[in-house]
């Protein structure tokens, strides 16, 4: 009377482990590469000032919709916003930067205030889509992510861009700002 | 006796009501420390010295005098501005030995940014560009590729600061500085 018991639970725990299984490979794909800084804005729906111009206004503008329809962040436009967006012109041999101003208390670090600048100078010689690229890469360090792999916004170098030009932001991308907001 | 119970309980829950407030108030604004950083993308990455090199104005080996933080930051972000005193020159008209260079750098000591800040006292083996900035002087310089460009002076020779991964060498001896001040 036993044994068609055991064998019923050993079959049932197969097939648990089974269909857990099932579940990674279908969910899990690569491992996840994103880099978190440990900050963020206090609320998933942030504000931000676009003071771009001309071919940085359609890049800068595009990367704020990739990242605000692709990701759980909204980001809407308000005059008044801490968090700029905008570009500079300096020979410092950046694509980009992102200056951020954070805060820290026991709760955790809430970003402040962020300018997330593209590089005319370098960008002078960039495609539109290299220039989205490095516009959605500055966009995604001040919603908290950090540099991550070559193949993904977060990349660390502006190099690496004219490979993956097509795909902005990637699923890794948006699985980090995800896991943030 | 009822409203003097009820007065007692109105008591009671405006001093629990105050207490109450009085705790909000002390967890709701909490200590907090603010900090500010500086990220960046960097657009090109080094397969060479000799390709550091094309891309600089100048090469120069010069020892740090003075630093400074301009009150507008540089480019709109926090920055160090180094002096240096130029040792050797390379072959070109801007810098000479003797002269000076200006340096500028993002962050300070107490903003991190992405390359390692020269310090003052220290002698350096620089690769650098100019600046582009407004109104910027012929002796200002970005180091070329951000953090390639660094090389500090040890027993040893000129060791590689940055920790990029360029193809660079992690050492650059004397003799091959003088090599490379031949050519700019």
């Amino acid at each position: 009377m036993k044994r068609p018991k055991i064998r019923t639970r050993v079959t049932a725990a197969a097939a648990a482990i089974l269909i857990s299984s099932a579940l990674v490979l279908v969910q899990g794909g690569p491992a996840n590469a994103y880099s978190l800084y440990g900050c963020k804005w206090s609320s998933a729906t942030i504000s931000i000032r676009n003071i771009t111009a001309g071919v940085y206004s359609t890049a800068s503008s595009a990367a704020i919709l990739s990242w605000s329809n692709l990701t759980d962040v909204t980001l809407t436009a308000s005059s008044s916003s801490p968090f700029v967006v905008t570009t500079y012109n300096a020979n410092d041999g950046l694509a980009g930067k992102t200056t951020m101003s954070t805060a820290t208390n026991a709760f955790g670090c809430t970003i402040t205030g962020a300018n997330a600048a593209g590089n005319t100078y370098t960008g002078a010689s960039y495609s539109a889509g290299k220039k989205r690229f490095a516009y959605a890469h500055e966009l995604g360090h001040a919603l908290g992510l950090n540099h991550s792999a070559n193949n993904t916004v977060m990349a660390p170098f502006a190099s690496y861009y004219d490979t993956y030009l097509n795909n902005v932001p990637t699923t890794d991308d948006i699985n980090g700002i995800n896991a943030i907001y | 006796m009822k409203n003097l119970f009820s007065m007692r309980l109105r008591v009671a829950v405006g001093v629990v009501a105050i207490s109450a407030a009085l705790t909000g108030c002390a967890t709701a604004v909490p200590e907090s420390t603010t900090s500010v950083e500086v990220h960046g993308s960097r657009a090109v990455l080094y397969e060479s010295i000799d390709s550091v090199v094309a891309d600089s104005a100048v090469v120069v080996t010069a020892k740090v005098t003075s630093q400074s933080q301009p009150k507008d930051g540089i480019a709109g972000s926090p920055g160090t501005i180094s002096a240096l005193a130029v040792i050797e020159a390379g072959t070109s008209d801007l810098v000479k030995p003797g002269g000076e260079v200006f340096v500028f750098q993002y962050g300070s000591e107490t903003v991190s940014a992405m390359a390692p800040l020269l310090k003052v006292g220290e002698t350096y083996l620089l690769f650098l560009s100019s600046t582009a900035l407004p109104d910027a002087r012929s002796n200002d310089f970005f180091v070329t590729g951000n953090s390639a460009g660094i090389y500090q002076l040890t027993s040893d020779g000129y060791k590689r600061l940055g920790t990029d991964p360029d193809k660079l060498p992690e050492l650059i001896t004397q003799s091959e500085v003088a090599a490379l001040l031949a050519v700019k």
